[in-house]
């Protein structure tokens, strides 16, 4: 499952839009609990991954690609983990548009993809002359690589800001 | 030995670890005998013809191994691996 709040979603979306006719891709940072249900290899089954923000990252594809492909190279996966982890977070999943096609992921998409990452897609498509994002969807891989799977959605609420480290002194008296 | 980093969506397969130290030469020894050890890790990486999936990447400290010597790269004592996927995707 994935949790994720409205605000971050609606950034995923406006990107998207932006994008248009391009596709978008980023990452999703937060954090995993893998949860306490595993498969009868070991494998957790009911792991939850919360998104605490998303990164945007430049779509590498080759230009004549870039309205049906995104890429992130191995160097951009290597400076959205230091940025997670600079904020002690970790990659949680990613996400990307279709422009002019359906949420769902394709065949490539599932060939490209890791189990225990959740996959986001936002279709986005032309509407009364702007580009307008539809349906949004999350995907996960089997760990046997062979199906891509919708997995829920849970909307939660935009996450506080760290607390502060020195806090202000309490009244005294009274 | 040379210390392996995996990324988090592949440490369930390694019995939840961030950095294994593994004994090898080059990376294809170091990444045979993490495979050996963890079999569901070789099956994400590797595709059915033994090949590394074209969306892994191996790097030696900061060089990329598809710019080095591929799997033969060698890999000294001190050396950190990492496991670094490529994200891509679309229609
Ligand atoms: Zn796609």
């Amino acid at each position: 499952m994935l949790q994720i709040s409205a605000s971050a979603l609606s950034d995923i979306r406006v990107r998207a839009e932006a994008s248009y006719p391009y596709e978008c891709c980023g990452a999703l940072l937060g954090a995993i609990d893998e949860g306490s249900v595993t498969d009868e290899a070991g494998q957790p089954i009911n792991a939850v991954r919360r998104v605490v923000e998303t990164l945007p990252i430049v779509n590498e594809a080759e230009v004549a690609r870039l309205i049906d492909r995104f890429v992130i190279e191995p160097e951009q996966y290597l400076a959205a983990d230091r940025a997670a982890r600079a904020k002690h977070l970790d990659i949680v999943g990613f996400y990307h548009s279709h422009p002019n096609d359906t949420s769902r992921p394709s065949e490539f998409d599932r060939e490209h993809a890791l189990p225990n990452w959740s996959y986001i897609i936002v279709a986005v498509a032309k509407e009364d002359g702007a580009p307008r994002s539809g349906t949004l969807q999350s995907w996960e891989l089997s760990h046997d690589r062979e199906v891509f799977a919708e997995e829920p959605i849970e909307a939660i609420e935009s996450p506080e800001s760290p607390e502060p480290i020195i806090e202000a002194p309490s009244p005294k008296g009274n | 030995m040379p210390n392996l980093l995996i990324p988090i969506a592949l440490r369930p397969y390694a019995d939840r670890q961030a950095e294994i130290e593994v004994d090898g030469a080059n990376v294809r020894a170091a990444l045979e005998a993490l495979t050996t050890t963890y079999p569901q890790l070789g099956a994400q990486i590797f595709d059915e013809t033994g090949e590394l999936r074209g969306f892994i990447n191996v790097f030696v400290g900061s060089d990329n191994i598809k710019t080095a010597d591929g799997l033969d790269t060698a890999v000294k004592p001190d050396d950190e691996v990492a496991i670094v996927p490529a994200i891509a995707g679309g229609m």
